[in-house]
């Protein structure tokens, strides 16, 4: 992808105090999160937590109540050339049905004076050339993705931002999707990819914003989130009420869950082991349950951002 | 220039545009033949075709153009709305009230050929009954020249008006419904109670300007002032909506 190396700030999206309210709704509030050049960065947060809100600010299409979305240190309605620097993505359906998706991106092309060439290239990239010459109507989901998607590509542009684009995608879309937006960010492109679901972005992303209730709950480097995921000591013990009772005293929080059976958060299983075998308590069973990253996401977006 | 290429484009690559057209040619001849049936009859209460009148009103229904030019307009945003390519539209062309100007120049050019089309299939057919017939033309070249040119401008000011319309509604159902519901009933009634307010009505000014004939109306050329006037308002309306309010 054509990148060009402006003195413009780091960050290709700048997010300050957002807010925005419809009427008594408020939507999103007091966001602030930042997306680095040449990085992929999931924009998550169950549905409803003002995702879309957030990017219609970002592109132009809403204006805030209050605060500030950037793309280049620029809104994007005064952004010079923005097909050519944001490519984007809001609905997967946005095409009249009636017209051929290559006379879709020959209208958007026209309009930002991208060659026909260009849109031939595009088809080909997202894998639709055959299909163009047909009207939209007869497309499946996945093909109206990736034509959303080749519009986006137009400009070619330096920075990608998608809203939920893995929604109604087939496992191996979800597979060319991600190779895809790899490839991108390996060129030197930034992208800003929304989703309800981690997993689905997981592979894909650097770095996620996690938003919910229109607020900000947490922005980390993927590895940071997996680390923050609270490993569960399991243990099973004919003794359990006695070792309760001395994990207790050790400062230690467990819980009986089941008849003879321990769950132990905030210690490792070795000082458990070592605690029961201190007062010869006998166990079972001793075992470490890590929790999934989308464990850790379900968790943070259930307690964050609350008002 | 880019953008009307493209809103040019958009008009010509859905079957939107041709239903139109086609249901136009339709209107206009079954509206001709019928007004040509209806004046052979003396006792018919119509005026009778050797009139001037008569061959006024047959020759200005060529104005039927500017219905569909109006519902070109309109559809040209609603349509936009109704399928979410506003999105991409606006991603592509963040300037707002330069869309709103684009889409009204393309419509316009749009309208400009609808009339062509509604003024020779009128002419010819109106004017080959009358030869048939041996009935005396009573309206001479310029009058038809009139007819023809006035066509012409109020077929493309409704164009226009239709793009303003739209960008102020946004909802397609509702912004032709209040097209066609405020053409046909306040006006009108307007023009019959208050003439001196209705003749401003853009209804009445179109009608004018197209060579209906009509007592109370005002001329021609002040009527497409008037309705050059509301396409301005229409449009500028248009433009200050679209550019203030969210796009969902």
């Amino acid at each position: 992808m054509c990148v060009s190396r402006s003195p413009i700030p780091e960050a290709v999206v700048a997010v300050e105090s957002l807010t925005k309210r419809f009427g008594p709704l408020t939507a999103v509030s007091d966001l602030s999160f930042t997306v680095s050049r040449g990085t992929v960065t999931g924009f998550l947060g169950p549905n409803g937590a003002g995702k879309t809100t957030t990017l219609r600010i970002l592109l132009g299409l809403a204006a805030p109540t209050a605060g500030s979305a950037l793309v280049f240190g620029s809104p994007y309605r005064r952004l010079q050339d923005a097909p050519q620097r944001v490519g984007a993505v809001l609905e997967a359906t946005d095409f009249h049905p009636g017209r051929s998706g290559r006379d879709h991106l020959r209208s958007l092309a026209f309009s930002a004076g991208i060659s026909d060439r260009r849109v031939g290239e595009v088809l080909a990239l997202v894998e639709l050339d055959e299909a163009s010459g047909r009207r939209v109507k007869g497309y499946s989901l996945g093909m109206r993705q990736r034509l959303g998607l080749a519009a986006a590509l137009l400009g070619e542009p330096e920075l990608l931002v998608l809203d939920e684009p893995a929604n109604g995608l087939d496992p191996e879309g979800i597979r060319w999707l991600r190779d895809f937006l790899r490839t991108f960010a390996a060129e030197g492109g930034s992208v800003l990819v929304s989703s309800h679901v981690l997993a689905e972005v997981a592979q894909t992303v650097d770095r996620v914003v996690i938003i919910n209730h229109g607020r900000f709950v947490t922005e980390a480097a993927l590895g940071e989130l997996t680390e923050r995921s609270t490993a569960r000591v399991h243990v099973r013990s004919p003794e359990a009420g006695t070792l309760l009772q001395l994990l207790g005293d050790s400062g230690i929080t467990a819980e009986l869950v089941a008849e003879g059976v321990l769950n132990v958060v905030g210690a490792p299983a070795e000082r458990v082991g070592e605690i029961a075998a201190a007062h010869g308590v006998v166990l079972h069973e001793l075992l470490t349950e890590e929790s999934s990253l989308e464990e850790v996401f379900l968790a943070l977006t259930q307690t964050g951002g609350e008002p | 220039m880019r953008q009307i290429r493209s809103e040019l484009l958009k008009l010509r690559t859905t079957r939107t545009t041709l239903g139109l057209v086609l249901g136009m040619v339709a209107l206009v001849v079954f509206t001709v033949v019928i007004q040509l049936v209806a004046s052979q009859f003396e006792d018919s209460g119509i005026p009778r075709i050797e009139e001037r009148d008569t061959q006024r009103t047959i020759f200005a229904t060529a104005s039927t153009a500017g219905l569909f030019a109006v519902l070109i307009g309109i559809m040209s945003v609603t349509g936009e709305f109704r399928h979410g390519t506003i999105r991409p539209t606006l991603l592509f062309a963040p300037a707002r009230a330069a869309l709103v100007v684009a889409k009204g120049v393309a419509c316009a050019l749009a309208g400009g050929l609808l009339a062509v089309a509604a003024v020779v299939l009128t002419f010819g057919i109106a004017r080959a009954w009358l030869q048939v017939d041996d009935v005396e033309q009573s309206l001479g070249r310029s009058d038809l020249l009139a007819i023809a040119a006035g066509t012409v401008a109020a077929t493309v000011l409704w164009a226009v008006i239709g793009v303003g319309v739209g960008a102020v509604v946004r909802n397609q159902v509702a912004a032709i419904l209040a097209t066609i519901v405020w053409t046909s009933i306040p006006e009108p009634l307007l023009m019959a109670l208050v003439p001196n307010v209705g003749r401003f009505a853009p209804g009445v000014a179109a009608d004018a300007v197209s060579g209906a004939p009509g007592q109370e109306m005002l001329s021609p050329f002040a009527s497409a002032a008037v309705l050059a006037l509301w396409a301005l308002a229409f449009v500028v309306a248009g433009s200050v909506v679209m550019a203030r309010r969210d796009v969902p």
